[in-house]
């Protein structure tokens, strides 16, 4: 698909791109929980006026073909998934009401039976 | 529109199985649960995994029975036929297949180099004639009793079961076995995670809507209310005693945050927030309730150990199977038709799983506890409302399915 969508400017908050565009939703999960309160609404205030525009502008192309900055900030803007609820519901980075998510292992495939 | 009977929710449940109090020991008691090994999981009907993972000759997974110590192989052979097996060379006993899935359409035992197909038929002995006389057509594995339904293969230990899996799995009729067993369905993602908790526990947390106001209070508080999460009950089932519904409110309450506002654009995946590009689903007539404007998903016990969620393009399946009477693995596993090409459709899937999981750790969370105050004995018996009914059902099958008669009821 040829790009007819430009680029959003997101040379503002470049550093806060570099600090949660991890490459894994695990990866993203251990950085909200090991970061403050403060470091995560800053990366959230930063991203939120930018992400219906980002994700406007990455859905223009296929998921694959995904790469170098672009790629960065697809999983910047995938880290808000993981951030939303500390900032909007427990206004904490880790949730006091549930088991430690971390106590979840991801499975590789249904009949998976390997733990931790 | 503004027709009520459309949009009514139906009621939230009944006493129909009683009022009484229901006592925890089964929850706790050891000897409850070597009732549970001889009478359930090597009589009942056990989901071990998908067909679609095993699409040719040769391929095949296995499946662990934790508390009975026992693996299986399951299998599909040369003339495309699914077959399971004891996870044992007939020689010495050792595990033929080391791994959780894989393609061999001969298993080589790693101890003395036995080979078996996927028949099961002893195809090779290595040194053959020191054995003297061996008759191979008698040292074949082991065969399990095994079978496909809605695209799940599910196997018995019992070799000759007293039901078909067919009317084992009754309400959960053709119009089931024809949308879930969709070959488009495909295995997207999944956790896994150990309690210190009776597996039945874990069941129990996803099988009644009460809940839902209190546990879920920093989550998803309004976006599925309490009162919106009726049960029904199938007393004349052998397999699935229950089920639960969950129905959006007619005006989405809590936080419906931007994110998930966002995410909503491009897809399905959240439970919790109305999607305005919802998933495709084909032959859903009979199975889901489409016609009702706030329906979201229906969630069947099926006996012993799963809850399959089942919704538009979308199936959720959690497993829970047992390591002793107070300790269990715990499963969730989430199927989609079609592949993620664009990045929105991502981004709604990771909204979507992220938020799922959230929630799910509040479910997990009351479970070790409440195992403590059971082994404790500080509560020795529980009470359960009408619209836990559920509870009851799974309660009542548990009882006659430990009594040593069968799969009757």
């Amino acid at each position: 698909m040829s790009q007819t969508i430009s680029r959003p400017d997101v040379s503002g908050i470049q550093s806060e791109i570099a600090k949660w565009g991890l490459s894994s939703t695990e990866d993203r999960l251990v950085k909200r929980m090991n970061s403050s309160m403060e470091e995560i609404q800053s990366f959230y205030d930063s991203m939120l006026p930018k992400l219906p525009n980002i994700i406007e502008y990455l859905n223009q192309f296929k998921l694959a073909d995904l790469e170098g900055e672009d790629l960065l900030l697809s999983r910047a803007a995938l880290a808000m998934c993981e951030v939303d609820n500390a900032v909007n519901k427990w206004k904490a980075p880790i949730l006091s009401t549930g088991i430690d998510t971390l106590r979840m292992s991801k499975k590789s495939h249904f009949s998976d039976r390997t733990m931790l | 529109m503004g027709n009520a009977d459309i949009t009514a929710i139906p009621p939230l449940g009944s006493h129909e199985l009683g009022t009484e109090a229901i006592p925890s020991d089964h929850y706790s008691s050891d000897e409850f649960f070597e009732l549970e090994k001889k009478h359930i999981f090597k009589k009942t009907w056990l989901m071990a995994g998908r067909e679609s993972d095993l699409v040719k000759h040769g391929d095949y997974f296995t499946f662990y029975i934790d508390a009975l110590e026992v693996s299986i192989i399951i299998t599909k052979d040369k003339n495309n036929k699914i077959n399971a097996f004891y996870n044992a060379c007939t020689h010495r006993g050792a595990y033929v297949a080391t791994e959780s899935c894989g393609h061999a359409k001969f298993m080589t035992c790693d101890f003395h180099g036995w080979v078996f197909d996927s028949e099961g038929t002893l195809a090779d002995v290595p040194s053959e004639e020191l054995f003297g006389e061996l008759d191979k057509s008698k040292l074949g594995l082991k065969p399990v009793t095994v079978d496909v339904w809605g695209g799940f293969v599910f196997i018995n230990l019992d070799p000759k079961p007293e039901v078909s899996l067919e009317d084992y799995l009754a309400p959960l009729n053709k119009s089931f076995d024809k949308y879930l067993g969709n070959k488009d369905w495909s295995w997207s993602y999944g956790w896994r995670a150990e309690f210190n908790a009776n597996w039945k526990l874990l069941v129990d947390a996803q099988i009644e809507g009460y809940h839902v106001d209190q546990t879920h209070r920093n989550t998803i508080a309004g976006a599925i209310p309490g009162t919106n999460a009726p049960a029904e009950v199938f007393p004349d089932s052998i397999g699935v005693p229950a089920k639960i519904s969950a129905y959006r409110p007619d005006k989405m309450l809590g936080v419906q945050t931007d994110v998930a506002l966002l995410s909503a654009k491009h897809g399905a995946t959240s439970l919790y927030t109305k999607s305005e590009n919802e998933f495709t689903a084909d032959d859903g007539e009979g199975v889901l309730n489409e016609d009702h404007p706030l329906w979201i998903f229906d969630a069947y016990l099926i006996f012993p150990n799963i809850v399959l969620f089942i919704q538009k393009g979308q199936i959720l399946v959690q497993r829970t199977l047992p390591v002793s009477a107070d300790k269990c693995f715990w499963e969730v596993d989430f199927f989609h038709t079609g592949e993620i090409e664009d990045f929105g459709q991502a981004f709604n899937s990771e909204q979507g799983r992220i938020q799922i999981r959230d929630v799910l750790t509040e479910d997990l969370y009351t479970a070790e506890g409440i195992q403590k105050n059971f082994n404790a004995g500080v509560i020795k018996e529980v009470y359960i409302n009408r619209q836990e009914i559920s509870i009851r059902a799974y309660y009542h099958r548990l009882m006659s399915a430990v009594k040593g008669e069968g799969v009757s009821k």
